[in-house]
């Protein structure tokens, strides 16, 4: 069943899938120049994929691809494009031409994805308050 | 001639019987969802209502709590699903506030009435 307190569910979904973001994006930004890693090679830009998820699976009108969702993220993937090459021979991590691959990661980008995670996040609590507007504002009409 | 009639609207209620008598409260409440230690409770009575409304708001209270102490003692770092929690609470807990008043509003009414 659906309710005031299924809106509330369905927000902190979206808080949490974009406090995840943030966190890749936070992950993006910190490993800008990491050359190197457990797997080897330079750090590989991430990127949260999300996924609708059914909020009430078996009820008639809010299942199916018209019903309402949660955000799941399913899963955190690195981003495949290729470093940037940077002549550097004196750096430990050059390779034999003296070429060292930075991380494809691109700061500007990423302060693009941080502002939209912020306001994502920001939309979701507002939805939240109005929720809450709309609980207060029923129980105004026991008065 | 009652104003309702007067207003060309039904004089009873659909949901109540014929001849003013109430129909059986819809079963808000259920059997088995009163407070334990509570006792014999008409499960849809008067009281049991109160009850249910008290119950649960105290339970959501509770969960709040619980989640505001794990947040404070940094075992869960979840902002959002505390404050949710603690709206939850709040709202809960104005819906039994409401509840309650107008159960003894009703209770007055009976309270003041001329026999």
């Amino acid at each position: 069943m659906l309710g005031v307190f299924s809106a509330l569910e369905i927000s902190a979904s979206g808080l949490g899938a974009e406090r995840v973001r943030m966190n890749t994006i936070a992950s993006n930004l910190a490993n800008v120049h990491t050359t190197r890693t457990a797997e080897g090679g330079p750090y590989k830009r991430l990127d949260p994929v999300f996924e609708a998820q059914g909020l009430a699976p078996g009820g008639e009108l809010y299942s199916g691809e018209n019903g309402v969702s949660l955000v799941n993220v399913s899963r955190i993937q690195a981003d495949a494009r290729p470093g940037t090459l940077v002549f550097e021979p004196g750096n430990p991590d050059a390779n034999a031409q003296g070429y060292v691959e930075y991380p494809n990661v691109n700061a500007v980008e990423e302060m693009v994805n941080m502002i939209t995670a912020s306001r994502a996040y920001e939309a979701g609590v507002t939805s939240i308050e109005s929720v809450k507007q709309m609980a207060h504002s029923a129980l105004q009409i026991g008065r | 001639m009652s104003p309702l009639e007067a207003a060309g609207l039904p004089l009873y209620a659909p949901h109540l019987g014929r001849e003013g008598e109430l129909a059986p409260v819809p079963d808000v409440v259920g059997p088995g969802k009163a407070a334990p230690g509570v006792g014999n409770v008409d499960p849809t009575g008067f009281e049991a209502l109160v009850k249910d409304a008290v119950v649960k708001a105290n339970d959501q209270v509770n969960r709040a709590d619980h989640a505001s102490r794990e947040f404070a003692a940094g075992r869960v770092d979840d902002i959002h699903g505390t404050m949710l929690e603690l709206s939850k609470a709040d709202i809960e807990l104005r819906f039994a506030g409401n509840v309650r008043n107008k159960v003894i509003d009703a209770f007055y009414e009976l309270w003041r009435m001329q026999i």
